[in-house]
Order: C-alpha cells, then sequence, then structure tokens
C-alpha cells in the first residue's frame, strides 16, 4: 500500500525545485568569493604548539645531585619556550652514543611554571648504556631532540583525591618532585605527602630543596625512609602497610613511582589494605634491564619494503635489538603502554605483555616490541 | 616510484578506497599521519579501559536478512567475517533538562510507531506516512547511486514521485506538511546531533535515510571497537600487496596543467601517480597541500562557500562500578535543554553548551571492561569556532578539566546517577585533538554543515562536476555524501569507482 503524499504546503512547482537544487548550488559557488584558500586555523596551531612532533634542544646545564645521579637543564635552541606539561609527564630523549641512537623516556622534574627550560633528573643505574652516558660522559652546550611532553601520570582534580600519598622508590622522585615543585609554585591545586624511599642518606635526590618547600608550603610534605642504612633520625627499612595506613584510608589518591619490585611490594599492600583501583596511580617507570645475551635467535624485520636480518636475545625486548641494529622503528614510552612501537609479528614465537595492545590489534598479532622477547627466531614488520 | 592511485589518510573513506582499487588489481600507495589506520575509527588504552574513540552506532549496516549497505560493502570487499558487530534493539532515548521530559524508542517500524503513539496519541498516521515516505526514499537514492548520475526523469518521476515532492526540503518542512503532531516532530528530531544540523537545515531525505536505517537495520557497533573495522580494511589492502606508509604526511600534491601528477611527503619523497584520493578536507588540500596558483578559481570559490561543521568534545570515563549498580539501563542518552534542534544548535555556539550524548558501551557490550566497571562517553557538539577562541596555551588544561567536569554534572543530573565518585580513568578530547590527530581544519569533526546547498543531494547531484582538478577525488567527512561511519565508508567506495572509470577511460585512449 503506497501513500500518496498529498502535501498541502509544499506547492506543485517543488518538483521542479529537486532539479534546480545542483543549479542553486552551482550558483552559490559562483557567488562565493574568488580570494586564496587561507588554511589557518588558531586552534591547528595551538595543536603544533602544546604537541611538537619533536624539538631540538642545547643542554644548558648539568647539576651534580648525589654521587650517581645528575640533573640536565635543556633549552628549546629556536628559543622557543617548552610546551605546556603537567607535573608527572616524561619526554623522549634521543641520545646518540659512539654513532648510535638511542631512545630513552625521562620524567620531567623542573616545575611546570617555567616553560623556557626543562629538566629531566638521571641516575646512572649498572650497565645502563645511555643514564652512564648522561651522567658520566655528557656535556654543557651538546644539542640533542626531545619528543613530548607525554605521560598521564598527572593529578586530575574530576578523578584523584585532592589529597596524594606519593610513594617513591629511588629516583623514581622525578616526577613527584616536578609535582612538589608546581604546588610550591601554585600550577597544582593538591595536598601532597611524599613517602620517600631511598637506600642510604647520601643517596635521597632533591633533599635541601624539597625540605625548604616543605618549610614554606603547607600543602607539601616528605618523609624519608632509609633502606640501607641504619638511622636514628629516619624510618628506616621498606615503605610498609602501617606507615600507608597512618595516612586515613580513603582519603587518599597513591600515586607510586620506582622500580618494578616496589610496585610488586606495594601492589600486595594496597591488595591487604583493600584499596580500589581508582585511587592507585603508577608511573611507568621502569629499570634498564640488561640481558645476558643467552639464547641468540635472528630477528628479520620488515620495513620499507626491506628485509633485513639482525641478532636478538631471549633477554632483550626486541625493540632492543632494533636500536643495536640502528633499524629506526618508532617508540615512547618504552614500557608497553603507549603502543607507539606497535609492530606485527609475521613468524615466530615471542614472550609478551598485551595489557595495552588493543584487542583487534591482538587478534591480528600485534604486539608492542618494548615489551617483546624472542623465543624463537621471529620476523616483525614495523609500522611506518 | 610510481603508483596507480594515492590516497591520502587512512581514515574510514581513504580506507576504503584504497581497498576497492587494490582489490581491482590497481597498484595503491596509502598514506597516513599517525601509527594506526582509522583516523578517529580508532581505540585507546587508559588504565584497565579500552576506550572506543568515536563509533557510536553504525546506520546502514544490518543483519543477514536485512542487510544494509555497509555490511553489502564489506562483503564485496571480502572483510565481512574478519568484523564482529552487535546489532542493537533500542534507537534512542532523549531527555530534556529543561522540560523534564524522557522519551525511549525502541527499533522496528510498529514498535516505534506504537510507542510513539502511547507518547503523543494520534500521531500514528502521520509515523505511517513518514516511513512510507523513508522507504521510497531509501528506493529513490539507491536509484540514484546505480545512474551514476544521469537518472531517468521519467524514472523518477514514476517510480520516485514523492520523493521528488519532498527531495529539497528540509526535515521540519516535509514532517510539518506530514501534519505530525509537534512532539512527535520534536521526539522523532531526536538524531539531529548525529548529522550535526537542526531540523530547519538538514535535508529530509539525508535524516530519513539514517533514522530509516537505525529503525528498520537496527543500530550496530563494533565488539572490538571500531579499530576493528580499521584494521579489517587495512590488513585486506596489506594483503593485497597494497603499499602503505605510517607517520608519513603529505606536503604537497602536485598539480601540471590542472591534472594531479602525485605528491611530497615530509620527507621529501616524490610518489608520482595521476589519481590521488583525498580523505582530508579541501581547505587543507586547496589551502596548503596545491601551490594557490594551480587551484582553480571554482575550487576556490566551493571552498570558500562552504561552512565548516560541528566540533565536538569528548569524554571518556573509565567507571569502577557496572552499569547496574550506577544505575544505566541504556546504551545512548540524548540530553537537551529542549528538543527544539534550531533552538539548541544555537545554544550550541557557545563553549557553556552542555547538551551531550552520552554512551554506556557495556549496556551493548557487557564484556567491554573488567567486570564490575562501566565504560561510558560523553561527547558534545559545538557549532562555531568558540573552542578556538578561547583555548590558550595557557588555559587548556584547565579549559578542558572545567568542560569535562560541566558535561560529567549534566549527565549525572539528567540521569539521576552519581558518576565522579566513580571516575577511575577520564581522558578528554578536544578540537585541538582532533586538529592533532586528523589536520581537519578548526578540528572539526563532521566536515562541513549540511544546510542549503550543500546538503546531500545537491552534494551528490553535483559530485562528478566537481572535479576541478583532474584526478583529485574526496572522500570522508568533507566529502559528497558527509560525516558519519556508513556515509564515510560509501564515499571511500564511490570515489575509487570514479577513479577506476577514469583510469580505464586513460587506457582506451
Amino acid at each position: 500500500m503506497k501513500v500518496k503524499i498529498k502535501i498541502s504546503n509544499i506547492k506543485a512547482i517543488d518538483m521542479l525545485k529537486f532539479k534546480k537544487l545542483g543549479e542553486e548550488r552551482e550558483k552559490a559557488i559562483e557567488t562565493s568569493y574568488t580570494d586564496k584558500v587561507v588554511y589557518s586555523y588558531p586552534i591547528n596551531e595551538l595543536a603544533k604548539v602544546l604537541h611538537p612532533k619533536s624539538m631540538k634542544v642545547m643542554v644548558t646545564n648539568i647539576i651534580k645531585e648525589t654521587n650517581d645521579t645528575k640533573t640536565i637543564v635543556f633549552k628549546r635552541l629556536n628559543n622557543e619556550p617548552f610546551p605546556p606539561f603537567r607535573a608527572g609527564q616524561y619526554v623522549v630523549l634521543d641520545a646518540k652514543i659512539k654513532g648510535v641512537s638511542y631512545k630513552r623516556s625521562y620524567s620531567i622534574s623542573s616545575s611546570p611554571k617555567n616553560l623556557d627550560q626543562i629538566s629531566i633528573t638521571v641516575r646512572a643505574v649498572r650497565d645502563g648504556i645511555v643514564s652512564n652516558y648522561l651522567v658520566k660522559e655528557l656535556t654543557l652546550n651538546t644539542d640533542m631532540v626531545l619528543e613530548g611532553p607525554f605521560g598521564t601520570f598527572t593529578y586530575n582534580s574530576l578523578r584523584d583525591k585532592k589529597q596524594i600519598l606519593a610513594l617513591v622508590g629511588g629516583s623514581g622522585i622525578t616526577p613527584i618532585m616536578s609535582l612538589a615543585r608546581a604546588i610550591y609554585d601554585k600550577v597544582e591545586n593538591c595536598d601532597l605527602t611524599i613517602l620517600y624511599g631511598e637506600k642510604t642518606y647520601a643517596d635521597i635526590l632533591f633533599k635541601d630543596e624539597l625540605d625548604k618547600i616543605c618549610r614554606e608550603c603547607e600543602n607539601v610534605r616528605v618523609k624519608y625512609i632509609l633502606s640501607d642504612e641504619k638511622s636514628s633520625i629516619y624510618d628506616t627499612g621498606y615503605i610498609s602497610k602501617e606507615q600507608i595506613s597512618e595516612y586515613e584510608l580513603g582519603s587518599y589518591s597513591y600515586f607510586v613511582c620506582g622500580p618494578v619490585h616496589f610496585y610488586h611490594h606495594l601492589d600486595k599492600i594496597f591488595q591487604e589494605l583493600d584499596i580500589p583501583n581508582k585511587y592507585i596511580r603508577h608511573d611507568i617507570y621502569k629499570e634498564c634491564e640488561v640481558g645476558l645475551h643467552h639464547n641468540k635467535y635472528t630477528l628479520t624485520v620488515l620495513t620499507d619494503n626491506k628485509e633485513i636480518d639482525i641478532p636478538c636475545y631471549e633477554d632483550e625486548p626486541i625493540l632492543k635489538a632494533l636500536e643495536n641494529a640502528s633499524i629506526k622503528a618508532p617508540s615512547k614510552c618504552l614500557v608497553g603502554v603507549c603502543g607507539f612501537c606497535r609492530s606485527k609479528l609475521i613468524k615466530g614465537k615471542v614472550k609478551t605483555d598485551y595489557t595495552y595492545v588493543r584487542g583487534s590489534d591482538i587478534n591480528n598479532d600485534y604486539l608492542h616490541p618494548c615489551v617483546s622477547y624472542p623465543l624463537s627466531d621471529v620476523t616483525i614488520k614495523l609500522c611506518k | 616510484m610510481e603508483y596507480d592511485a594515492i590516497v591520502i589518510g587512512a581514515g574510514n573513506g581513504g580506507l576504503v578506497s584504497a581497498l576497492t582499487l587494490q582489490k581491482q588489481g590497481k597498484n595503491v600507495l596509502l598514506l597516513e599521519s599517525n601509527n594506526v589506520p582509522g583516523g578517529v575509527a580508532t581505540s585507546f588504552y587508559r588504565g584497565r579501559f579500552e576506550f572506543e574513540a568515536s563509533l557510536h552506532e553504525m546506520c546502514q549496516f544490518g543483519g543477514d536478512t536485512r542487510s544494509g549497505d555497509v555490511r553489502e560493502l564489506f562483503k564485496r570487499l571480502g572483510i565481512l567475517d574478519k568484523v564482529e558487530v552487535k546489532e542493537l534493539d533500542e534507537t534512542f532515548h532523549v531527555i530534556t533538562l529543561d522540560t523534564n521530559e524522557e522519551y525511549e524508542m525502541p527499533v522496528g517500524i510498529d514498535n516505534f510507531i506504537k510507542k510513539m503513539e502511547e507518547y503523543v496519541p494520534n500521531s500514528t498516521k502521520s509515523m505511517e506516512d513518514f516511513f512510507e515516505l523513508c522507504d521510497e526514499c531509501k528506493r529513490a537514492m539507491n536509484y540514484l547511486n546505480e545512474s551514476k548520475g544521469n537518472p531517468d526523469k521519467e524514472v523518477l518521476k514514476t517510480s520516485y514521485p514523492n520523493f521528488m515532492v519532498v527531495a529539497s526540503h528540509s526535515l521540519q518542512t516535509v514532517l510539518e506538511a506530514l501534519k505530525m503532531p509537534k512532539k512527535a516532530q520534536a521526539i522523532l528530531t531526536t538524531y539531529w546531533v548525529y548529522l550535526g544540523s537542526p531540523a530547519p537545515y538538514i535535508s529530509f531525505v539525508h535524516y530519513a535515510i539514517m533514522l530509516y536505517s537505525y529503525v528498520v537495520n537496527k543500530p550496530v557497533i563494533s565488539l572490538n571497537r571500531s579499530h576493528e573495522l580499521s584494521l579489517a580494511l587495512f590488513e585486506e589492502f596489506t594483503r593485497l600487496n597494497g603499499t602503505s606508509k605510517f607517520l608519513t604526511e603529505v606536503k604537497e600534491i602536485i598539480v601540471d596543467k590542472g591534472a594531479v601528477k602525485g605528491v611530497v611527503t615530509s620527507d621529501n619523497h616524490i610518489y608520482k601517480s595521476n589519481i590521488v584520493i583525498a580523505n582530508v578536507s579541501p581547505n587543507l588540500v586547496y589551502g596548503r597541500l596545491i601551490p594557490q596558483a594551480k587551484v582553480p578559481k571554482k575550487a576556490r570559490q566551493l571552498t570558500n562557500a562552504r561552512i565548516l561543521g560541528a566540533r565536538g568534545v569528548c569524554v571518556y570515563l573509565g567507571l569502577n562500578k557496572s552499569p547496574e549498580e550506577l544505575g544505566l539501563k541504556n546504551y545512548s542518552y540524548f540530553i537537551y535543554h529542549t528538543l527544539d534542534s534550531k533552538k539548541e544548535f544555537e545554544r550550541m555556539t557557545h563553549l557553556k553548551s552542555d547538551n551531550l550524548v552520552g554512551v554506556v558501551l557495556n549496556n551493548a557490550n557487557p564484556n567491554c571492561s573488567p567486570k564490575g566497571t562501566t565504560i561510558l562517553y560523553l561527547t558534545s557538539l559545538y557549532f562555531s569556532k568558540v573552542f578556538s577562541d578561547i583555548a590558550t596555551k595557557d588555559n587548556y588544561f584547565e579549559l578542558k578539566e572545567a568542560i569535562a567536569e560541566n558535561l560529567i554534572a549534566t549527565f549525572e543530573q539528567a540521569t539521576k546517577t552519581n558518576i565522579f565518585e566513580a571516575i577511575e580513568e577520564i581522558e578528554v578530547a578536544t578540537p585541538l585533538t582532533f586538529a592533532r590527530y586528523t589536520n581537519h581544519p578548526d578540528g572539526v569533526i563532521y566536515g562541513y554543515l549540511a544546510k542549503k546547498s550543500d546538503n546531500l543531494l545537491p552534494r551528490i547531484m553535483n559530485m562528478f562536476n566537481e572535479n576541478y582538478i583532474k584526478g583529485l577525488y574526496f572522500v570522508g567527512g568533507f566529502g559528497p555524501r558527509l560525516s558519519g561511519y556508513s556515509s564515510t565508508y560509501l564515499s571511500g567506495e564511490m570515489a575509487a569507482l570514479q577513479a577506476l572509470k577514469e583510469m580505464g577511460d586513460e587506457s582506451e585512449n
């Protein structure tokens, strides 16, 4: 049954109007102005300011913090300020060492208030190629390339409790230091208590400044805890359940930053204390892992229409094998979270971490090479 | 390197164009500036949540028995078995803030009409007429597509007379003409934000086809997020030996004597081809990628005549309670101050507008997040450059958080739920985010505003006359079929078929 639509207020000439649709459009075009098309939009420009592809920088200062730790201060070569960032974010540094390019992510330790320069703070770890280079060999005025800022280890007033209990292991203090400075500079508006675990008194980073901030700013407190040294002034041992329970449960968000075993230690405590996920934020901090080069395999890399065979080791991430062979591969966070190194496994077996790999990517054999270890000869295809 | 075709941008339109051509044995180069295919048809992780970046629900998909155009397209492209989709049994749930109204509409024409009669007595007749008319419009559009720009006037007159009468009119005009009660008109118009144009502007045919598809074919979601749809297209393209380059931006389209000759990428590679399919905006192409002296006057006039469409803010929330615990029963919630689309369109030129669409992903896809959690996303549109006017590098973080707070508060008020206390993860995308990932002018997400001569029919009727540069085609939300998943997919095939024709013509010469 077809309806015959009788439409009183649409006139008979409307049939003709259909044919005219195209003509009307023609006319609209012909009567429009002929000036050149200007592709200039403030928000697109702002996007570039906030998210530059990369930044050429120069080392303007190197500050010795402790025996094995230095703060490196950068300014941009074009003299522009750095993009605004949130305390807790990181940058990716591209370090050229003996002709090989190494990309590493470091939390920004400086305050978001001053964007003319930013700093990272690096502790030399045993066998760490990049950290040892940065701490022991880097000189003033060296030109480098930074990407970022990236990362979500930041305070969010809609999600987090206003009171933050930062649980810090060793050089994991760096993003929290940025937060303390941000609160001091009134850029962030939250209340911060830091439980800062270090090996010994002499290893404590930023102690003078932290103490000063605590004295002058009522919203920041710090408590030092030494694991490898007896002390009559400071708590000793590992950060414990009891110490955490001293801060009223249900009133804090917990920001955790430290080495992997530190996370495991705290995760157990959080579980025992029944603290919901919502209140626990982990930074993507990870110790530099150095393999013992057991079980060598061949990694075949498909990139730029080429097939390249390189060695790889069971105990080293595939991304590291690419780096050692100077094969340019996309990467950012290095701990499997950001997905920027996402590549396709074509052949072979790997041990990998799928936590942050998209479901359909897993179904289509994609993985994140920064957290993938070969268990056989492996072929991967880079996404670039 | 010379290619049969180069596709700029691996969004929905670009992916379908690339695959369609590759499947025809052409040698295609697909260029994408990001590191994943899909453009905004993708997903991302925060904490333990894999968020859908943009898809609310697809129309024109359907199931086995009511197979829609997009499903048929996926079948032709050989990817239908690579995607897991689910049909929904509701269309929309709309709540008004100022007038405290609430309407929930089902799928199926009979159910829809019945429900409308419950809400608006004596609406049945006009609703029946409306769906009859929808059906005719849908068939007429299929005919227009098949006729490839040369419809037989007699066929149009005899087979699609009602279509011919309404084709040039707005949604509002035709609903009035159908003597549909005002309240029914208002409820029926709920989906207007999906097309980003209010009832007095949007073409009746365009709206009718969308609503009809949602009611008849049912809304469809992709169970593994839209990333799976994008990936299915991309993987098939790769399997057929298509060439792709990620993290590669195009900085120039080479034009010589009024025809495209190839592209230059930002790493200064030159790729040659006589066909370039742009899944980016004409503003970018004519304003930056092609040297001004080589942009024809008409192309400049057309681009200057158009109005940018909706910008958007999207708040992605991972909640640590289940939908039941939160008290959220529906999949999609349309929240407006009133049901007057024109009035709300005006309101949405201001940043303080809190009209929004909320989607509770778990209510369609229960396993999309860990047990006891919910993925909720809230999208609000702006029909002006107001976000650009206000955002600066110094206030951007604050602005983002303030807008998100406002939208969440509105959603709480409308649905009488507590959301804030359950937020475990939150991410906010703004026009700046979309500008960053898509390069679209002012970060628009819906292409050009569908109004007057820039509505669906005039765009399609003139698309064959608007190839001002030989070999250059546009797909995606700025293309001839306007924005939305189904439209952009179909635009990709349309351009590919045009390009194939052009290639064929050339070989004959």
